[in-house]
């Protein structure tokens, strides 16, 4: 069968969710709509108003999320497409050479057609090209956009933080500074989305100048995460950070390197009781990286 | 849910990210459209609507969560005011008129079970509110967001077989469609749920099979996720009647949110584990 899959649209993925909430076109009369206009949307993709498709949703009931999430056919030049479709290769488990490839084709439709978006899809995909002469070129095109706009969006944030890796400077964060923290706090939805993807970017800043040695920056990115209001409430950003914050007090010729060992070694020992095994190789890798470091120092 | 709510979001967006009408029409409507579109004066297709939303870069779901459009989806609103409420924040107000009407009665009994302590949801509804609550269970075939939440708020109120059929069909799920969501409308959070039935009603051989199952699952290897594993493994120690293992876990566990550094975590942690230890201490002796 998979309608969904032989007829991409918003309607096909309409009729294979109704389907799978095992509710016919006829108990949808209670919605208000009629089986005409839904038989019509779900086959043509035709004419549904925007209010009316709420109000569908609502009946079977999924959030527009799981809509959003279960259509793997929504065009990808949506930014709702584009992270479907990226979720979708991140778990295949030759994810990096899909990722790699997909980066490549949309470097290839942007020297076709030239549209920016393009770009920007491969960064998100892949980060930074290996020809350093492209690479200052898309540098300029990703720093321009980011810019240029006046307060991000999810989009932005996603952007940013993929091109740190290795197609911006660290340096570019000091210019973009202020569109990295300017996420309204106020508890709502949006916000609370918005202020993960925020202090996934700014984790990626810290940890960025922490490698690079770019302490003044770490210490300021730290600090601002510090002091942001937890509406998010994601722990695994709070175990991130510390982390982070333990690296730095080791590597930072400033910073109280013992109290950094201690906590590195706390981490380990907390990650170790939740069974985080990524967690524990990491750190330790982390902390073997900033004893060495140290050693060299003195 | 009006047009002009919609129409005002859109605004809002590609005014917030500095575009103009023209760059944000571009290939999709005409300017003159685009512009009535924004005062509410013309309706706009689903369709339509995902192409201009592409032009300045925002998601269909950002659109949605937008402050302006408090009516649009209001599953994904009431998954936010749950999660709000289950984080211990005291400025929300649960409100069932914000669901269809078909769907009210039961999204009216999950908003009464869920201010309360699981334990005491037990008895909290009469036969006739369990049965919806049960319906609920068996007669979704798909597990989503919505019967996530009735089987998480709902457990206590399940027989035991309507719990094996909530268990099947979350076992069922597939992970890499369900991206993270809100902890209490997700399928771990469900789960978690249906071991704390368990463990409660002492089916240990039950609540460590469920929990070897969770430890499997790919979202287990989240922080959170982690730590509700070991919340409930601690819960499970003190079911036993070994309280050593029990308050061991229960103090590296709170030790480990301090370490985190979040205040109201450690503070929530700390007050459900009070109130578990006296429910099931109780039990374990008597």
């Amino acid at each position: 069968m998979d309608e969904a899959k032989s007829k991409p649209s918003y309607g096909g993925t309409f009729r294979h969710l109704r389907m799978t909430f095992g509710i016919k076109q006829k108990d949808m009369a209670g919605a208000g709509i009629s089986i005409q206009t839904v038989s019509r949307f779900e086959h043509n993709d035709a004419g549904l108003e925007i209010r009316n498709a709420d109000t569908l949703l609502g009946f079977l009931p999924a959030t527009l999320y799981e809509y959003v999430q279960s259509n793997v056919w929504l065009p990808l030049d949506g930014f709702d497409g584009f992270l479907n479709y990226m979720g979708v290769l991140m778990v295949q488990p030759n994810a990096a050479k899909l990722m790699a490839k997909a980066a490549l084709n949309a470097r290839i439709t942007y020297a076709r057609c030239g549209e920016d978006k393009y770009l920007f899809r491969a960064v998100m995909f892949a980060g930074a090209t290996d020809d350093e002469r492209q690479r200052h070129r898309e540098r300029a095109v990703v720093m321009r956009h980011l810019l240029a706009v006046r307060q991000w969006t999810n989009y932005e944030f996603v952007l940013f933080r993929r091109a740190l890796n290795g197609t911006l400077e660290l340096d570019d964060t000091r210019q973009l500074w202020s569109k990295l923290v300017g996420v309204d706090n106020r508890r709502t939805r949006l916000n609370q989305r918005r202020q993960l993807l925020q202090v996934d970017a700014l984790l990626t800043v810290l940890a960025r100048a922490i490698e690079w040695g770019d302490y003044r920056l770490a210490r300021r990115t730290l600090v601002t995460l510090q002091e942001l209001d937890d509406i998010g409430g994601d722990t695994s950003h709070l175990l991130r950070m510390r982390g982070l914050e333990a690296q730095l007090a080791m590597r930072d010729p400033h910073g109280d390197a013992e109290a950094g060992r201690q906590l590195m070694r706390q981490l380990i020992d907390a990650a170790e009781f939740l069974g985080d095994k990524a967690m524990v190789t990491r750190l330790s890798n982390k902390l073997a990286a900033a004893e060495q470091e140290l050693k060299l120092r003195s | 849910m009006a047009d002009k709510e919609i129409g005002a979001a859109f605004r809002e967006l590609r005014t917030q990210k500095g575009y103009t009408l023209k760059y944000a029409a571009r290939g999709v409507v005409s300017v003159q459209f685009l512009s009535q579109f924004e005062r509410g004066q013309s309706s706009i297709s689903l369709a339509r609507l995902a192409a201009l939303l592409t032009n300045i870069h925002v998601s269909v779901v950002e659109l949605a969560s937008m402050p302006e459009l408090s009516v649009i989806n209001w599953l994904d609103l009431w998954a936010f005011q749950l999660d709000a409420v289950r984080r211990g924040l005291d400025d929300v107000y649960l409100d069932a008129t914000i669901a269809p009407e078909r769907l009210r009665p039961v999204v009216e009994l999950v908003n009464r079970l869920a201010v309360v302590a699981p334990d005491e949801r037990r008895n909290l509804l009469n036969r006739g509110e369990a049965g919806l609550i049960a319906r609920t269970v068996t007669a979704s075939k798909h597990y989503g967001v919505y019967t996530n939440l009735v089987v998480h708020y709902g457990a206590f109120t399940l027989a035991s077989s309507l719990r094996r059929v909530a268990e099947q069909r979350l076992s069922e799920v597939n992970l890499t469609a369900e991206l993270p969501y809100l902890q209490a409308g997700s399928t771990f959070g469900a789960m978690s749920s249906l071991v704390e039935v368990e463990i409660y009603l002492g089916n240990i051989q039950r609540a460590e099979q469920l929990l070897r199952q969770m430890r499997l699952r790919p979202m287990a290897s989240d922080t959170a996720a982690l730590i509700t594993l070991r919340v409930l493994e601690a819960e499970l120690a003190l079911r036993r009647g070994d309280e050593a293992a029990a308050n061991g876990l229960r103090d590296r566990l709170l030790g480990t949110l301090q370490l985190l550094g979040n205040q109201a975590d450690y503070n929530r942690q700390v007050r459900y584990f009070d109130r578990v230890w006296r429910e099931l201490g109780v039990r374990a002796h008597g």
